[in-house]
């Protein structure tokens, strides 16, 4: 227990002096609510008000940088830089030092998801109440998920310069296409329909879902096949885990 | 702690790294382990510190995470958290182990405290080294295994860690690669020579010396010289 103590404040240690991930993570996500807040929170998209639509999806970017991407990132440098190896050199199991790392992005994402309520509530007065209790259930089993595909994505790639471009290469236009910023009905049909292969668009249907009420009525028809569509992505992730599992300990 | 290796294989793909090599190391001597590169050193001491497989063999270790309690390493791609603090570091090796030594002492004898403050990618490689042992020694090993930890350093950063190593390890066994023969001969007890997976020497380094009427770099030279 206390070399888990020890590792987890190292941890945020390091995250604070690695500034990059909490701009993606936390900072990003809570300035695009300010923002897009400031400027359209008397939109209504069919009777739906800004926030429901879109705490979900900043919540969901949060996710997607905090659990997927920094996870991810974290994995693949160690890897290339040896550390692991090193840590099984020691009693401590390999599982046991990720399992931390896990749990970091975990709090990370638990954190940034705060931030947004916090900025909802003191910025625009939105109203968090228990009936939001759901949706936080469903966040926490969703960042299990994005924990999942962070660490499958980690033990495909062993080069942290490939990982990080590959991401960076994809993480905007995921973002953009995943109706989670700009809404995908401004973008022509063909985009629209791309869109259903995109995990985001469908994370952030999900999210939306269980926001209000109203969200369930408005996506109710679409949450079985992306609910259907992640679990596909779940499973998949797994399945090249499983394949692929021996080269998390490989040189 | 004694090591008995009999018959130990190793094989990647189709090359063979370690061949049928049988070794019996008497505990609590430093042991010079040599070979040119490739011939199953590194392979060699990865087995040892549990964390490479073999093929075919016995070694009377454990190899498991009680026996890890007992051994401290320098890898040779020895690598931490570089914008870890060295002090970060030191504690959380520590606190992976049941029993440890004193820290501040420990830091005060490798010479670490000037620099405990620091973040490791800051270090010189001779401080990185330093702080790499007081690493390795967090557990009090009784078996110490280093890889070319010599390797980068200019003279007197070697000559520091060698005095360094004596001085905080009297009680354990010892096994070091290196490619400088100097420093093998002027410090170890026993000499572990490969070529090519095969043993080509297992003994006192004086007897070696003695039987050869060479010194440790010409004797390199000779055996690996031959076909």
């Amino acid at each position: 227990m206390e070399s888990i103590k020890k590792q987890l404040s190292i941890e945020f240690k390091l995250l604070f002096r690695q500034p990059l991930y909490l701009v993606f993570s936390l900072i990003m996500p809570a300035m695009s609510l300010l923002m897009f807040g400031s400027m359209y929170q008397n939109m209504s998209y069919d009777g739906i008000d800004f926030f429901s639509m879109y705490i979900p999806s900043f919540a969901m970017i949060v996710l997607f940088a905090g659990a997927v991407y920094n996870t991810g990132n974290q994995i693949v440098a160690d890897k290339e830089q040896k550390i692991y190896k090193r840590i099984m050199v020691t009693p401590i199991k390999l599982q046991r030092f990720i399992g931390v790392i896990l749990f970091k992005n975990f709090v990370v994402s638990v954190f940034g998801f705060i931030i947004l309520l916090i900025i909802s509530n003191v910025f625009f007065r939105v109203q968090i109440g228990l009936d939001k209790l759901l949706f936080i259930l469903v966040y926490l089993l969703f960042i299990l998920f994005s924990l999942s595909i962070g660490i499958g994505l980690a033990i495909l790639s062993n080069r942290i310069n490939v990982y990080s471009t590959v991401m960076m290469i994809l993480f905007m236009p995921m973002i953009i296409f995943s109706d989670a910023t700009i809404p995908l009905a401004v973008f022509p049909e063909l985009i629209q329909k791309l869109a259903f292969l995109n995990p985001l668009y469908h994370g952030n249907v999900v999210l939306r879902f269980f926001w209000s009420v109203e969200t369930r009525a408005y996506y109710n028809t679409q949450l079985l096949p992306s609910l259907l569509f992640l679990l596909g992505v779940l499973i998949l992730i797994y399945i090249i885990v499983f394949l692929n599992r021996k080269k998390l300990y490989e040189d | 702690m004694e090591i008995v290796i009999k018959n130990l294989s190793k094989t990647y793909d189709n090359i063979t790294a370690l061949n049928g090599i049988n070794l019996e190391i008497p505990s609590n001597t430093t042991v010079g382990l040599i070979g040119h590169n490739g011939s199953g050193k590194t392979t060699l001491l990865e087995i040892l510190c549990g964390i490479k497989s073999f093929d075919e063999g016995v070694i009377n270790l454990p190899l498991d995470y009680e026996y890890k309690e007992k051994i401290g390493v320098i890898l040779q791609d020895n690598a931490f958290y570089y914008d870890a603090r060295v002090e970060e570091l030191v504690e959380l090796y520590a606190s992976f182990y049941k029993t440890t030594v004193d820290l501040d002492a420990l830091m005060d004898e490798v010479g670490i405290t000037s620099f405990r403050k620091k973040l490791y990618r800051n270090l010189s490689g001779g401080m990185k080294q330093r702080a790499n042992l007081a690493l390795a020694l967090v557990n009090n090993p009784e078996l110490l295994i280093l890889d070319e930890p010599t390797t980068g350093l200019d003279p007197l950063a070697r000559k520091e860690f060698w005095a360094l190593l004596k001085k905080t390890m009297n009680h354990a066994t010892i096994i070091i690669s290196s490619h400088d023969m100097d420093e093998i001969e002027e410090n170890c007890e026993y000499l572990v020579f490969l070529k090519d997976g095969f043993v080509v020497e297992a003994d006192y380094l004086n007897c070696v010396l003695e039987r050869t009427q060479m010194n440790l770099s010409d004797y390199y030279i000779e055996v690996n010289q031959e076909q």
